[in-house]
Protein backbone atom coordinates (compact mmCIF):
# COMPACT_ATOMS: atom_id res chain seq x y z
CA UNK A 1 0.00 0.00 0.00
CA UNK A 2 0.97 3.41 -0.76
CA UNK A 3 2.40 5.32 1.66
CA UNK A 4 0.37 8.66 2.64
CA UNK A 5 3.71 11.03 1.83
CA UNK A 6 4.22 9.18 -1.64
CA UNK A 7 0.57 10.28 -2.03
CA UNK A 8 1.01 13.43 -1.04
CA UNK A 9 3.81 14.15 -3.28
CA UNK A 10 1.80 12.74 -6.41
CA UNK A 11 -1.19 15.31 -5.38
CA UNK A 12 0.90 18.32 -5.96
CA UNK A 13 0.31 19.99 -9.15
CA UNK A 14 3.72 20.55 -10.86
CA UNK A 15 4.60 21.75 -14.70
CA UNK A 16 7.61 21.31 -16.55
CA UNK A 17 9.92 23.57 -16.04
CA UNK A 18 10.28 26.41 -18.90
CA UNK A 19 13.87 26.03 -18.84
CA UNK A 20 13.95 22.20 -19.89
CA UNK A 21 14.45 20.31 -23.30
CA UNK A 22 13.31 17.03 -23.99
CA UNK A 23 14.40 14.57 -26.72
CA UNK A 24 13.92 10.87 -26.96
CA UNK A 25 17.21 9.12 -28.32
CA UNK A 26 16.41 5.37 -29.23
CA UNK A 27 14.92 4.46 -25.55
CA UNK A 28 15.94 7.07 -23.53
CA UNK A 29 14.54 9.90 -23.38
CA UNK A 30 17.17 13.13 -22.25
CA UNK A 31 16.41 16.02 -20.93
CA UNK A 32 18.86 19.36 -20.84
CA UNK A 33 18.11 21.91 -18.14
CA UNK A 34 19.04 24.85 -19.82
CA UNK A 35 19.37 26.61 -16.43
CA UNK A 36 22.04 24.55 -15.08
CA UNK A 37 23.66 23.15 -18.17
CA UNK A 38 23.44 19.63 -17.04
CA UNK A 39 21.41 16.56 -18.42
CA UNK A 40 19.12 14.13 -17.54
CA UNK A 41 18.29 10.60 -18.67
CA UNK A 42 14.61 8.94 -18.62
CA UNK A 43 13.72 5.45 -19.03
CA UNK A 44 10.29 4.58 -20.87
CA UNK A 45 8.02 4.69 -17.81
CA UNK A 46 9.70 7.79 -16.81
CA UNK A 47 9.77 9.33 -19.81
CA UNK A 48 5.36 8.51 -20.69
CA UNK A 49 4.92 9.58 -17.11
CA UNK A 50 6.84 13.12 -17.72
CA UNK A 51 5.13 13.77 -20.93
CA UNK A 52 1.72 13.59 -18.90
CA UNK A 53 2.71 15.78 -16.93
CA UNK A 54 4.04 17.78 -19.87
CA UNK A 55 0.31 17.55 -21.54
CA UNK A 56 -0.94 19.39 -18.54
CA UNK A 57 -1.89 15.82 -16.19
CA UNK A 58 -1.14 16.61 -12.75
CA UNK A 59 1.19 13.49 -11.15
CA UNK A 60 -2.02 11.43 -9.60
CA UNK A 61 -3.92 11.81 -13.11
CA UNK A 62 -0.39 10.38 -14.71
CA UNK A 63 0.19 7.67 -12.00
CA UNK A 64 -3.56 6.37 -12.83
CA UNK A 65 -2.69 6.22 -16.88
CA UNK A 66 0.46 4.65 -15.94
CA UNK A 67 -1.28 1.98 -14.18
CA UNK A 68 -3.49 0.90 -17.12
CA UNK A 69 -0.70 1.15 -19.62
CA UNK A 70 1.70 -1.08 -16.90
CA UNK A 71 1.70 -4.33 -14.90
CA UNK A 72 2.40 -2.77 -12.04
CA UNK A 73 1.08 -2.71 -8.45
CA UNK A 74 -0.39 0.17 -6.96
CA UNK A 75 2.11 0.95 -3.95
CA UNK A 76 4.98 -0.38 -6.17
CA UNK A 77 4.08 2.47 -9.19
CA UNK A 78 3.49 4.97 -6.27
CA UNK A 79 6.83 4.53 -4.69
CA UNK A 80 8.92 4.89 -8.07
CA UNK A 81 6.81 7.90 -9.35
CA UNK A 82 7.05 9.73 -5.90
CA UNK A 83 10.94 8.76 -5.77
CA UNK A 84 10.97 10.50 -9.39
CA UNK A 85 9.11 13.45 -8.58
CA UNK A 86 11.43 14.45 -6.25
CA UNK A 87 14.52 13.92 -8.07
CA UNK A 88 12.70 16.00 -11.16
CA UNK A 89 12.01 18.38 -8.49
CA UNK A 90 15.78 17.97 -7.38
CA UNK A 91 17.40 18.82 -10.75
CA UNK A 92 14.81 21.28 -11.51
CA UNK A 93 12.93 19.37 -14.40
CA UNK A 94 9.47 20.46 -13.19
CA UNK A 95 8.22 22.85 -10.73
CA UNK A 96 5.37 23.55 -8.24
CA UNK A 97 2.68 24.65 -10.64
CA UNK A 98 1.59 28.72 -10.01
CA UNK B 1 37.36 37.21 -41.84
CA UNK B 2 40.23 39.82 -40.29
CA UNK B 3 43.23 38.50 -38.38
CA UNK B 4 46.09 40.27 -36.98
CA UNK B 5 49.05 39.59 -34.45
CA UNK B 6 50.20 41.70 -32.54
CA UNK B 7 53.87 41.65 -30.43
CA UNK B 8 54.97 39.00 -28.30
CA UNK B 9 53.80 40.27 -24.39
CA UNK B 10 53.54 38.16 -21.44
CA UNK B 11 50.36 36.98 -20.48
CA UNK B 12 49.18 39.46 -17.62
CA UNK B 13 46.14 38.87 -15.42
CA UNK B 14 43.01 40.43 -16.17
CA UNK B 15 40.36 42.12 -14.01
CA UNK B 16 37.48 39.80 -15.17
CA UNK B 17 37.03 36.46 -13.86
CA UNK B 18 37.12 33.60 -16.51
CA UNK B 19 33.51 32.12 -17.43
CA UNK B 20 35.00 28.73 -18.43
CA UNK B 21 38.07 26.77 -18.99
CA UNK B 22 39.07 23.93 -20.27
CA UNK B 23 41.49 21.71 -18.02
CA UNK B 24 43.66 18.70 -19.61
CA UNK B 25 43.84 15.72 -18.46
CA UNK B 26 46.24 16.47 -15.39
CA UNK B 27 44.36 19.52 -14.45
CA UNK B 28 46.28 22.20 -15.79
CA UNK B 29 44.02 25.05 -17.52
CA UNK B 30 44.65 24.74 -20.98
CA UNK B 31 42.31 27.76 -22.15
CA UNK B 32 40.30 30.28 -19.99
CA UNK B 33 37.34 32.23 -21.96
CA UNK B 34 36.97 35.70 -20.87
CA UNK B 35 33.77 38.10 -21.83
CA UNK B 36 35.09 41.69 -23.73
CA UNK B 37 33.54 44.11 -25.01
CA UNK B 38 32.26 43.00 -28.29
CA UNK B 39 33.16 39.45 -28.04
CA UNK B 40 35.49 37.50 -26.27
CA UNK B 41 39.18 36.79 -24.82
CA UNK B 42 40.43 33.11 -25.34
CA UNK B 43 43.22 33.30 -22.78
CA UNK B 44 45.51 29.54 -23.73
CA UNK B 45 48.42 29.71 -21.07
CA UNK B 46 52.09 29.90 -22.17
CA UNK B 47 50.65 30.36 -25.91
CA UNK B 48 48.94 33.57 -26.19
CA UNK B 49 45.56 35.71 -26.20
CA UNK B 50 43.16 35.39 -28.74
CA UNK B 51 40.43 38.84 -28.67
CA UNK B 52 37.92 37.80 -30.80
CA UNK B 53 35.04 40.05 -32.36
CA UNK B 54 31.95 39.18 -33.63
CA UNK B 55 30.89 41.83 -35.64
CA UNK B 56 32.49 42.71 -37.52
CA UNK B 57 34.22 39.40 -37.37
CA UNK B 58 37.94 39.91 -36.66
CA UNK B 59 40.66 38.00 -34.04
CA UNK B 60 43.65 39.38 -32.56
CA UNK B 61 46.56 37.75 -31.28
CA UNK B 62 49.23 38.50 -28.73
CA UNK B 63 51.50 35.49 -28.53
CA UNK B 64 53.73 35.03 -25.53
CA UNK B 65 57.11 35.93 -26.20
CA UNK B 66 58.54 31.81 -25.89
CA UNK B 67 55.92 30.83 -28.25
CA UNK B 68 57.19 29.93 -31.63
CA UNK B 69 54.25 30.52 -34.99
CA UNK B 70 53.99 27.15 -35.30
CA UNK B 71 52.74 26.80 -31.72
CA UNK B 72 50.51 30.18 -32.57
CA UNK B 73 48.92 28.68 -35.96
CA UNK B 74 48.28 25.18 -34.26
CA UNK B 75 46.49 26.81 -31.80
CA UNK B 76 44.41 29.41 -33.94
CA UNK B 77 43.47 26.57 -36.23
CA UNK B 78 42.90 23.56 -33.74
CA UNK B 79 41.04 25.70 -30.92
CA UNK B 80 40.23 28.68 -32.21
CA UNK B 81 38.81 28.39 -35.29
CA UNK B 82 37.02 25.85 -33.83
CA UNK B 83 35.19 27.71 -31.82
CA UNK B 84 34.05 30.23 -33.77
CA UNK B 85 32.70 27.66 -35.82
CA UNK B 86 30.82 26.53 -33.47
CA UNK B 87 29.58 29.84 -32.40
CA UNK B 88 28.29 30.15 -35.79
CA UNK B 89 25.89 26.28 -35.41
CA UNK B 90 28.99 23.97 -36.29
CA UNK B 91 29.90 20.50 -34.54
CA UNK B 92 33.27 20.24 -33.59
CA UNK B 93 34.74 17.82 -31.27
CA UNK B 94 38.35 17.58 -28.97
CA UNK B 95 38.86 14.21 -30.76
CA UNK B 96 41.50 12.76 -33.40
CA UNK B 97 40.16 10.35 -36.32
CA UNK B 98 41.07 7.50 -38.37
CA UNK B 99 39.32 5.95 -41.51
CA UNK B 100 38.98 2.17 -41.27
CA UNK B 101 37.48 -0.39 -43.73
CA UNK B 102 34.24 0.40 -42.42
CA UNK B 103 34.87 4.41 -42.37
CA UNK B 104 35.67 6.74 -39.99
CA UNK B 105 36.69 6.33 -36.05
CA UNK B 106 37.08 9.08 -34.05
CA UNK B 107 38.48 8.79 -30.28
CA UNK B 108 37.71 11.58 -28.09
CA UNK B 109 39.05 13.27 -25.18
CA UNK B 110 40.47 15.84 -23.01
CA UNK B 111 44.42 16.71 -24.30
CA UNK B 112 46.89 14.51 -22.68
CA UNK B 113 44.85 11.69 -23.43
CA UNK B 114 46.52 9.99 -26.11
CA UNK B 115 44.27 10.87 -29.65
CA UNK B 116 46.90 12.28 -31.35
CA UNK B 117 49.28 9.31 -30.08
CA UNK B 118 46.34 7.07 -31.71
CA UNK B 119 45.41 9.24 -35.11
CA UNK B 120 49.27 8.36 -35.44
CA UNK B 121 49.37 5.01 -34.67
CA UNK B 122 46.93 3.54 -36.79
CA UNK B 123 48.21 5.79 -39.63
CA UNK B 124 51.57 3.69 -39.02
CA UNK B 125 49.51 0.79 -39.27
CA UNK B 126 48.10 2.13 -42.46
CA UNK B 127 44.91 3.78 -41.30
CA UNK B 128 45.31 7.20 -42.21
CA UNK B 129 44.43 9.83 -39.80
CA UNK B 130 41.66 12.19 -40.52
CA UNK B 131 42.86 14.62 -38.21
CA UNK B 132 44.92 14.76 -34.67
CA UNK B 133 42.63 17.27 -32.91
CA UNK B 134 39.47 19.17 -34.07
CA UNK B 135 37.06 17.26 -35.71
CA UNK B 136 34.82 18.98 -37.76
CA UNK B 137 31.50 16.79 -38.08
CA UNK B 138 28.92 17.55 -41.28
CA UNK B 139 25.25 16.00 -41.03
CA UNK B 140 24.71 14.48 -44.54
CA UNK B 141 21.34 13.05 -44.71
CA UNK B 142 21.52 10.31 -42.31
CA UNK B 143 25.05 9.75 -41.71
CA UNK B 144 27.58 12.14 -40.54
CA UNK B 145 30.71 13.21 -42.06
CA UNK B 146 34.53 13.65 -40.71
CA UNK B 147 36.03 16.49 -42.22
CA UNK B 148 40.13 16.09 -42.97
CA UNK B 149 41.81 18.57 -40.70
CA UNK B 150 45.40 19.89 -40.88
CA UNK B 151 47.47 17.05 -42.78
CA UNK B 152 49.93 17.03 -39.80
CA UNK B 153 50.22 15.54 -36.01
CA UNK B 154 51.48 17.12 -33.64
CA UNK B 155 53.07 14.63 -30.82
CA UNK B 156 54.91 14.72 -27.22
CA UNK B 157 58.58 13.80 -27.81
CA UNK B 158 57.70 10.39 -26.31
CA UNK B 159 55.08 9.21 -28.85
CA UNK B 160 56.83 10.57 -31.63
CA UNK B 161 59.82 8.84 -30.57
CA UNK B 162 58.39 5.86 -30.72
CA UNK B 163 55.22 6.23 -33.11
CA UNK B 164 56.65 7.69 -36.00
CA UNK B 165 60.20 7.39 -35.77
CA UNK B 166 59.87 3.43 -35.38
CA UNK B 167 61.79 3.74 -32.17
CA UNK B 168 61.28 2.02 -28.63
CA UNK B 169 59.63 4.44 -26.36
CA UNK B 170 61.70 6.48 -23.29
CA UNK B 171 60.80 7.87 -20.79
CA UNK B 172 59.34 11.87 -20.60
CA UNK B 173 60.99 14.91 -20.27
CA UNK B 174 59.83 18.39 -19.66
CA UNK B 175 58.81 19.88 -23.12
CA UNK B 176 57.07 22.99 -23.82
CA UNK B 177 55.95 22.10 -27.46
CA UNK B 178 55.17 18.93 -29.18
CA UNK B 179 56.66 17.66 -31.99
CA UNK B 180 55.21 17.97 -35.92
CA UNK B 181 55.11 15.26 -38.18
CA UNK B 182 53.47 16.08 -41.82
CA UNK B 183 51.98 13.88 -43.28
CA UNK B 184 53.62 11.48 -45.92
CA UNK B 185 53.32 7.69 -47.14
CA UNK B 186 54.33 6.67 -44.08
CA UNK B 187 52.02 8.14 -42.23
CA UNK B 188 48.93 8.68 -44.46
CA UNK B 189 46.53 11.45 -44.41
CA UNK B 190 42.85 11.51 -45.77
CA UNK B 191 42.13 14.65 -47.13
CA UNK B 192 38.61 13.77 -48.42
CA UNK B 193 34.90 13.81 -46.17
CA UNK B 194 34.71 10.02 -44.69
CA UNK B 195 31.40 8.62 -42.92
CA UNK B 196 31.89 8.63 -39.34
CA UNK B 197 31.11 5.04 -37.85
CA UNK B 198 31.60 5.06 -34.15
CA UNK B 199 32.94 7.40 -31.74
CA UNK B 200 35.03 6.53 -28.84
CA UNK B 201 35.44 8.12 -25.67
CA UNK B 202 39.05 7.83 -24.21
CA UNK B 203 39.41 6.00 -20.75
CA UNK B 204 42.23 7.09 -18.10
CA UNK B 205 44.18 3.90 -18.88
CA UNK B 206 43.22 2.25 -15.73
CA UNK B 207 42.91 -1.28 -16.88
CA UNK B 208 45.69 -4.36 -18.36
CA UNK B 209 43.55 -4.94 -22.01
CA UNK B 210 41.86 -2.56 -24.24
CA UNK B 211 38.15 -2.62 -23.02
CA UNK B 212 35.40 -1.03 -24.80
CA UNK B 213 31.83 -0.44 -23.66
CA UNK B 214 28.62 0.87 -25.44
CA UNK B 215 27.43 3.98 -23.89
CA UNK B 216 24.04 4.87 -23.69
CA UNK B 217 22.23 7.56 -24.97
CA UNK B 218 22.58 9.64 -21.85
CA UNK B 219 26.14 8.60 -21.59
CA UNK B 220 27.10 9.32 -25.09
CA UNK B 221 25.25 12.77 -25.08
CA UNK B 222 27.33 14.02 -21.65
CA UNK B 223 30.76 12.93 -23.50
CA UNK B 224 29.81 14.35 -26.61
CA UNK B 225 28.90 17.40 -24.98
CA UNK B 226 31.78 17.83 -22.62
CA UNK B 227 34.13 17.13 -26.00
CA UNK B 228 32.31 19.97 -27.87
CA UNK B 229 33.81 22.89 -28.83
CA UNK B 230 31.45 25.45 -27.54
CA UNK B 231 32.61 29.02 -27.27
CA UNK B 232 30.10 30.77 -25.22
CA UNK B 233 28.93 27.94 -22.66
CA UNK B 234 26.13 30.30 -20.86
CA UNK B 235 24.24 31.22 -24.04
CA UNK B 236 20.97 29.40 -23.60
CA UNK B 237 19.67 29.73 -27.26
CA UNK B 238 23.19 28.18 -28.93
CA UNK B 239 23.53 25.62 -25.73
CA UNK B 240 19.58 24.44 -27.24
CA UNK B 241 20.86 24.30 -30.90
CA UNK B 242 24.38 22.86 -29.86
CA UNK B 243 22.41 19.56 -27.68
CA UNK B 244 19.87 19.24 -31.05
CA UNK B 245 22.98 18.59 -33.17
CA UNK B 246 24.64 16.26 -30.37
CA UNK B 247 21.40 14.19 -30.10
CA UNK B 248 21.19 14.01 -33.64
CA UNK B 249 24.78 12.90 -33.92
CA UNK B 250 23.99 9.94 -30.99
CA UNK B 251 21.17 9.32 -33.12
CA UNK B 252 23.25 8.36 -36.02
CA UNK B 253 26.29 7.05 -34.95
CA UNK B 254 27.35 4.69 -32.41
CA UNK B 255 29.04 5.99 -29.35
CA UNK B 256 31.62 4.07 -27.21
CA UNK B 257 34.30 4.13 -24.22
CA UNK B 258 37.44 2.56 -24.60
CA UNK B 259 39.99 2.27 -22.14
CA UNK B 260 43.40 0.92 -22.84
CA UNK B 261 46.83 1.30 -20.98
CA UNK B 262 49.07 4.01 -22.25
CA UNK B 263 51.58 1.39 -23.03
CA UNK B 264 53.45 1.78 -26.75
CA UNK B 265 54.00 -1.98 -27.31
CA UNK B 266 50.51 -2.42 -26.86
CA UNK B 267 49.36 -0.21 -29.52
CA UNK B 268 49.07 -2.73 -31.92
CA UNK B 269 46.67 -4.84 -30.02
CA UNK B 270 44.71 -1.96 -29.35
CA UNK B 271 44.56 -0.94 -33.28
CA UNK B 272 43.49 -4.54 -33.90
CA UNK B 273 40.91 -4.17 -30.90
CA UNK B 274 39.26 -1.46 -32.15
CA UNK B 275 39.08 -2.20 -35.40
CA UNK B 276 37.59 -5.59 -35.03
CA UNK B 277 35.00 -3.82 -32.52
CA UNK B 278 34.21 -1.36 -35.16
CA UNK B 279 33.73 -4.17 -37.55
CA UNK B 280 31.10 -6.76 -35.67
CA UNK B 281 29.43 -3.85 -34.43
CA UNK B 282 28.56 -2.68 -37.28
CA UNK B 283 27.92 -6.03 -38.60
CA UNK B 284 25.79 -6.47 -35.49
CA UNK B 285 23.42 -3.26 -35.85
CA UNK B 286 24.04 -2.27 -39.33
CA UNK B 287 23.00 1.43 -40.00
Amino acid sequence: MAEDGQLNRLASEVQLSPDVVVREVGDETILLNLASGTYYGLDPVGARFLSLIEQGHSPMQARDALLKLYEVGPAVLDRDLAALLDDLFLNGIVKAEN
Amino acid sequence: MAFKMRPACAQAPLEVPHFHRWEAASGDPVALFYRVPGGFLLRFPDRGDFTVELEPRAICCTPTPEVSKTVISAVYSNQVLPLLASHDGELVLHASATVGPQGALAFLGKSGRGKSTLAAAFARAGYPFLTDDGLWLEQAGEDYLAKPGRPDVRLWPDSGTAIVAGCAGRESADWIEKDRFGSDPSLPFHNQPARLRAVYVLGEGMGEDPAILRLSPLEAVNEITKYAFILDVEDRSRHRDHFERVVRLVQMVDCFSLDYPRKFESLPQLITAVLEHASSEMEAHPR
